[in-house]
């Protein structure tokens, strides 16, 4: 897991950004990118000494000035849980398709194993 | 605080422990650190935030020295920027995960499940020898009673 994938499973989640200035952002991620760069919808952004308040439908924050960004801690669980469904399917996937590839080659194998035998006892029969 | 082995780079082995994080703007956070990237990018998960705040003293009150207060706040799991880390130290092993426990605990329980099976098997062999006993003795009675 990295910071920036963590971030993208965050889409949809509430969220409280600080920018460097100080100033806080607190909303829901409706976008982000491998910058750092965020929308938020329904935002409540407040100064940096805590005493102005505004509400914004939706915001864009350039990456650069983010300090940091607080996520529901729940977030972790989900992202456990969809790197376990992904490595599940990756090993189902990986053995599974090499299983999937394997099987028609074995049985490719064992009917030309059995067709030369045959062909061979067929031709000492003649 | 012995220092984590170094195998795969100095941040891959310091994963998972709790790190004290100093930031550019004089914040000091603590928190089990749970991935990293190449920026120096930081997800903390418990994290708490100290700061070092002077009251303020509006009066000459010269007489107390100004003390250096430290607010902690906790912050929960924070995603950070690794632009603005300035330095990264030790706090503390990894903290020990709740699955470890269940584990241990499920262990025990397995141990004891398998105690209370064996007893049960032994009381049920002892009756079994006990009937073998008393089917022999009747067998041998009419014998006995013949004599």
């Amino acid at each position: 897991m990295l910071p920036l994938s963590l971030l993208n499973a965050a889409q949809n989640k509430p969220m409280l950004v600080e920018l460097k200035n100080g100033e806080t952002f607190n909303g829901h991620l409706v976008n982000c990118d491998n910058f750092m760069n965020i929308t938020l919808r329904e935002v409540y952004q407040t100064s940096a000494d805590g005493d102005r308040f505004w509400k914004l439908k939706e915001c864009y924050i350039r990456g650069s000035t983010i300090k940091y960004l607080r996520v529901p801690d729940a977030l972790l669980d989900s992202v456990k849980e969809d790197q376990n469904r992904a490595r599940d399917a990756s090993r189902r996937g990986g053995p599974g398709g090499a299983r999937g590839r394997g099987a028609p080659s074995r049985g490719g194998r064992g009917s030309s194993r059995g067709g030369p035998s045959r062909g061979r006892g067929r031709g000492r029969g003649a | 605080m012995p220092p984590p082995k170094a195998k795969g780079g100095k941040m891959l082995s310091l994963i998972n422990w709790r790190l004290k994080v100093t930031l550019n703007d004089g914040r000091a956070l603590i928190g089990q650190m749970l991935a990293y990237d190449k920026h120096m990018n930081l997800v903390l998960a418990e994290c708490e935030e100290f700061r070092r705040v002077r009251p303020k003293k509006k009066t000459g009150d010269t007489a107390e020295p100004r003390q250096e207060q430290e607010i902690k706040r906790s912050l929960g799991l924070v995603i950070l920027r690794g632009e603005i880390v300035v330095s990264i130290s030790v706090e503390g092993p990894p903290p020990v995960v709740e699955e470890d426990k269940k584990g241990a605990v499920s262990f025990q329980s397995q141990i004891q499940s398998n105690y209370l099976s064996l007893i049960l098997f032994s009381s049920f062999l002892i009756t079994l020898w006990r009937s073998c006993l008393l089917v022999l003795a009747e067998a041998c009675l009419p014998v006995v009673a013949l004599e």
